[in-house]
């Protein structure tokens, strides 16, 4: 089990990882124009940025990074077809239950990704958080299989054991 | 019209499909946890499907990574404010609301 603490400690990480992304969004925005500004603009955001709220940078693993996307991807198109599917449906096919799911991740972020995602993914949403257990509200029976995937999924790409704590 | 300006059409038209679908969802639902359902799952497909599609009609990295970045944004944004109305649903102890 991969101990929760932050992989590159410090705010000039975090800063550095800031910076370089805000530079990268001017960019973007921008189409390439100016550069100078975006990285003064750049170069105070990330200041002000970890001087006020610095967070601490997670070592991704890029594999399971991929591996994540592609099944959010799925699981999205698959949950808006389910839930076209109820919505269309004469009848509306809804059998509404409440899952109480014991979360096996510890990081924060990983959490936050969890929860993000298993409200976009078929069936479920997640309603509360208590600790390391969710509130999810699922439209059918047997949903727990797919959060168990999602959170195996996520625990890669933050490198932690698929399935909780050991202790 | 070239190929990839009907595949682009073919995905914005599918994106809308599933917009009318989730806002279907949200009329005829009858609780406040299943129109959540539907409204932030077929608008994640949706968009995704229109935002597809637009990228691929622009024809530039810049504008498909900017797009892209975009989606995300939405996708965060629904999740996070469905998890927010669910969670207040929740504490107010709402169950089912009356049909209109």
């Amino acid at each position: 089990m991969i101990q929760v603490q932050p992989a590159l400690g410090g705010r000039l990480p975090w800063a550095l990882a800031v910076g370089a992304l805000l530079f990268v969004l001017w960019l973007l925005l921008g189409g390439g124009q100016g550069p100078v500004y975006g990285l003064m603009a750049a170069t105070a955001g990330a200041g002000i940025g970890s001087w006020l709220a610095p967070g601490t940078l997670q070592r991704l693993r890029l594999r399971p990074l991929l591996r994540f996307a592609a099944l959010f991807v799925v699981r999205s198109v698959v949950g808006g077809i389910d839930i076209s599917w109820r919505a269309l449906h004469p009848a509306m096919p809804l059998q509404p239950t409440w899952i109480r799911y014991d979360l096996g991740l510890q990081k924060p972020a990983g959490r936050a990704l969890f929860m993000i995602t298993i409200s976009l993914t078929p069936g479920t949403l997640c309603a509360e958080q208590q600790g390391g257990e969710v509130h999810v509200h699922a439209l059918g029976p047997d949903m727990e299989r797919g959060l168990r995937e999602i959170e195996n999924a996520i625990a890669a790409v933050f490198g932690e054991s698929p399935r909780g704590p050991g202790a | 019209m070239s190929i990839s300006a009907w595949l682009a059409a073919l995905l914005i038209v599918a994106g809308t499909g599933f917009f009318f679908a989730g806002t279907m969802g949200l009329l005829r639902f009858p609780d406040v946890f299943s129109r959540l359902h539907a409204l932030t799952k077929a608008d994640n497909t949706g968009l995704g499907l229109v935002a597809a599609g637009v990228a691929l009609l622009h024809q530039s990295w810049r504008h498909a990574a900017l797009i892209t970045v975009i989606w995300l944004l939405a996708l965060a944004a629904s999740s996070i404010a469905c998890h927010l109305v669910a969670r207040d649903a929740l504490a107010r102890g709402e169950q089912r609301e009356e049909k209109p």
